[in-house]
């Protein structure tokens, strides 16, 4: 039995050199301040990861906490979140993942767990509820992420997730990652980190369990969201196919962007080769995340390579066709699945991998890269070469491994040549491009601290054509300010101050531990946040004030961002993105609005940032939070820390 | 009267998808928290390994009350047919 109501209560701190293990309170006072969960992992980060630290320094924590909704029945929340300095990048980011590592260490009487230090041999991490105990695990370093994760569970039965890493983690590949219970993926770049210091797994089971403070009110919400859920028109799909019913819309819209950002993938292609109809067939089984109604998790056969007749769990099959799939111009399904599975069982960032080899065989046709930097491969975009890279990138070795050190390794050792071709903001991945739809998912990609990484809470404004009406009601929604100057009505659609509060709902979101995806946070509005949130930990909140926990948080992460060197010079879109025209058939597309009203210019974009920092209160010619607006907030100590 | 939930449940493992849902809502009902370890359904990895599949059970605390059952979303949980 718990004491404590909706937080576990609870932070745990492993030093892997000394081998010390110290529980200590979780002050929730202070958790809730930034909501918890995702806020508390940057207030902790703002503490503990030092700038200048390198990211497979020791010292270099890996902060893992779970949302503060997550491990009760509040529906889709299931969200475990990593702060890291990540090795690829250099930002100080937060990862998210899913599928009961959140869950279980809640239920093991933990928010957090706070892991530094360096251990000189290989172990693993085993927290069963008070019991931690750092363990050996040299027989299974070395093995890949489906074994070794084998091995972990059978030791710990049934109720055991499993955060494992590959060998391309242990080899300190940088765009290394971990897969939680072989199959949510959790920091594209995180492997590494887990792998500088000999850790290959944390492993969590939890029966110390989870209470509320008023179980009634709670129920009474979940059960309403419950039922909402069950009214989806669109429950049945999500049910089947998951995100990958979305497949054939994103195919019309041009989201499926190949040759190295050039063109967009001919859609009768995609739906022909890798549409749901294909999927199905080798589908098996649906997975989800504990709590999850729409679980688009997935265990399917595979028909194709090194591992053919297995199994392959993956957390969003859609990546095997906009990975590799589009990117490397692979023949089939079977041959995408075949390559993110092999990615996945040596614990590497698939997307980020097909992206850079996309690049890599555009600067090898157009002559800027030659066969005496690929070590003598040519380079093409097929099954074959994307196996071999994806082979020397796990092993650390020869192409591959240049191209899976991660953009900013890869520009400096090609030169500015190659640097204009590249499609990254601060070293990271995107997954939308703007010339195809420009919205807040998209701007957001450059103003995310992290780098490009989407946040699509609902994916708003990835779908096209939606109405300015539309995005009042979500505004209202989302919980947003009434103010007018928020307005989406074109022309002078106000996407730079949209966004800027846009960050703060999707802080909402992770805060609680909700998921993302478009079946789940659809669910949500900031009322019922704030009445689960109330309901749970018995602390009174609003949804203006969860709101403006959440941008307190965000300003935190954007504080340990700037402390690190970061700032507006770094929010920026690719060159091709503002100067370049995509190709969708006949068609060229250029950055324009959202409802293609007018086209975007580079100083357009300019003001765009201009609005959103100013609507943030921050500095708008460095793009960093000012002391006065961290004082607003309440956050004196850190405001101490800036101009 | 207790009924057996065998008689009463059709259990099809292979759906089912580790939304933990049925262990939830079960130890909700009757511990007021949420403790899948006080559940009287298991959820359990076939043979301890991932992607393989699950067991489903219940345990012999289950009063059969149809909670889990009407909260699977996945069919994994159905009432037999009675007629
Ligand atoms: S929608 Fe998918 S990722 Fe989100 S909680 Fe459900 S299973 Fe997990
Ligand atoms: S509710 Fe259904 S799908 Fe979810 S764990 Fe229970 S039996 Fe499996
Ligand atoms: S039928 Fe009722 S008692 Fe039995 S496992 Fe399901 S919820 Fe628990």
């Amino acid at each position: 039995m718990n004491n404590n109501v909706g937080f576990a209560g609870r932070i745990l701190y492993v030093d892997l050199t000394t081998g010390q293990i110290r529980k200590e309170p979780l002050d929730v006072r202070t958790a809730s301040q930034v909501i918890g969960g995702w806020g508390m992992n940057a207030l902790l980060a703002y503490d503990l990861i030092k700038p200048g630290v390198h990211a497979y320094a020791p010292e270099n924590p890996i902060i893992v906490g779970a949302g503060v909704l997550v491990g009760t029945l509040s529906p889709c929340c299931d969200k475990v979140f990593a702060t890291y300095k990540c090795p690829a990048t250099h930002v100080v980011g937060t990862a998210v993942g899913g599928n009961k590592l959140g869950a279980t260490l809640k239920w093991a009487g933990y928010d957090h767990v706070v892991v530094t230090g360096e251990s000189p041999t290989p172990v693993y991490l085993k927290v069963v509820d008070d019991d931690v105990e750092i363990c050996d695990a040299s027989a299974i370093w070395g093995k890949n992420i489906d074994e070794a994760t084998d091995v972990l569970s059978r030791e710990r039965g049934a109720g055991a997730a499993v955060a494992c890493i590959g060998p391309a983690g242990e080899r300190l590949v940088n765009t290394a990652m971990v897969l939680i219970n072989k199959c949510s993926t959790f920091g594209r770049t995180m492997g590494g980190v887990l792998g500088s210091k000999k850790l290959k797994a944390i492993v969590v089971e939890g029966t110390r369990g989870l209470q509320v403070a008023d179980g009634r009110r709670f129920m009474k919400t979940v059960d309403a969201l419950t039922e909402s859920h069950r009214q989806d028109p669109l429950r049945e799909q999500w049910i089947k196919l998951g995100l990958y019913f979305i497949l054939p819309v994103w195919a019309k819209a041009g989201h499926f962007i190949a040759n190295d950002g050039a063109e967009v993938y001919p859609e009768n292609e995609a739906v022909e080769r890798f549409g749901p109809a294909v999927y199905e067939k080798l589908k098996r089984r649906s997975e989800a995340c504990a709590a999850c109604m729409a679980g688009d998790k997935v265990v399917l056969d595979l028909r194709e390579g090194k591992f053919a007749g297995a199994t392959a769990s993956f957390s969003c099959p859609l990546v095997a066709v906009l990975a590799f799939g589009v990117k490397c111009r692979l023949e089939t399904l079977d041959q995408a699945f075949a390559c993110l599975d092999l990615a996945n069982r040596y614990g590497l960032d698939a997307l980020g991998l097909a992206n850079m080899v996309d690049w890599a065989v555009g600067l090898y046709e157009k002559g800027i890269i030659s066969i005496a930097d690929t070590g003598g491969l040519p380079l093409r975009r097929d099954y074959e070469t994307s196996v071999i890279l994806i082979e020397q990138a796990a092993r650390n070795e020869r192409f591959g491994a240049i191209l899976a050190a991660g953009w900013l390794a890869a520009i400096r050792r090609f030169g500015p040549d190659a640097e204009r071709y590249a499609t990254h903001v601060k070293g990271g991945d995107p997954d939308f491009d703007p010339r195809v739809t420009f919205g807040v998912e998209t701007l957001g990609q450059a103003t995310n601290p992290r780098g490009a990484h989407d946040m699509p809470a609902g994916g708003i404004m990835i779908a096209l054509g939606r109405q300015p009406e539309f995005f009042a009601k979500m505004a209202r929604r989302m919980g947003f300010p009434e103010n007018e100057n928020l307005s989406l009505e074109p022309p002078g659609a106000n996407l730079g101050r949209y966004l800027a509060h846009y960050e703060n709902w999707c802080t909402v979101l992770n805060g609680l531990g909700i998921c993302f995806r478009m079946q789940s946070s659809r669910l949500y509005d900031a009322a019922a946040c704030a009445e689960l949130y109330t309901a749970a930990t018995g602390i009174d909140v609003t949804p203006t004030q969860l709101v403006e926990a959440a941008e307190r948080a965000y300003n935190v992460y954007r504080a340990v961002n700037a402390l690190h060197g970061f700032g507006r010079k770094d929010d920026r879109f690719p060159e091709k993105w503002l100067k370049g025209a995509l190709r969708l058939g006949e068609r060229e597309l250029r950055l324009t609005d959202y409802f293609k009203t007018a086209p975007v210019h580079p100083n357009d974009f300019e003001r765009m940032l201009d609005d959103y920092y100013d609507e943030k209160g921050w500095d708008v010619a460095t793009g960093v939070p000012t002391r006065e607006k961290l004082i607003e907030l309440g956050l004196e100590k850190i405001a101490a820390d800036f101009p | 009267m207790r009924h057996n939930p065998a008689d009463v449940y059709e259990v099809q493992p292979e759906l089912c998808a580790g939304c933990l849902i049925c262990q939830l809502r079960c130890s909700y009902a009757f511990h007021h928290e949420f403790n899948p370890s006080m559940a009287r359904i298991s959820i359990a990895p076939s043979g301890g390994i991932y992607g393989q599949g699950r067991m489903v059970s219940f345990t012999p605390e289950c009063t059969a009350c149809d909670l889990c059952v009407k909260h699977c979303g996945y069919g994994a949980l159905k009432f037999r047919d009675q007629s």
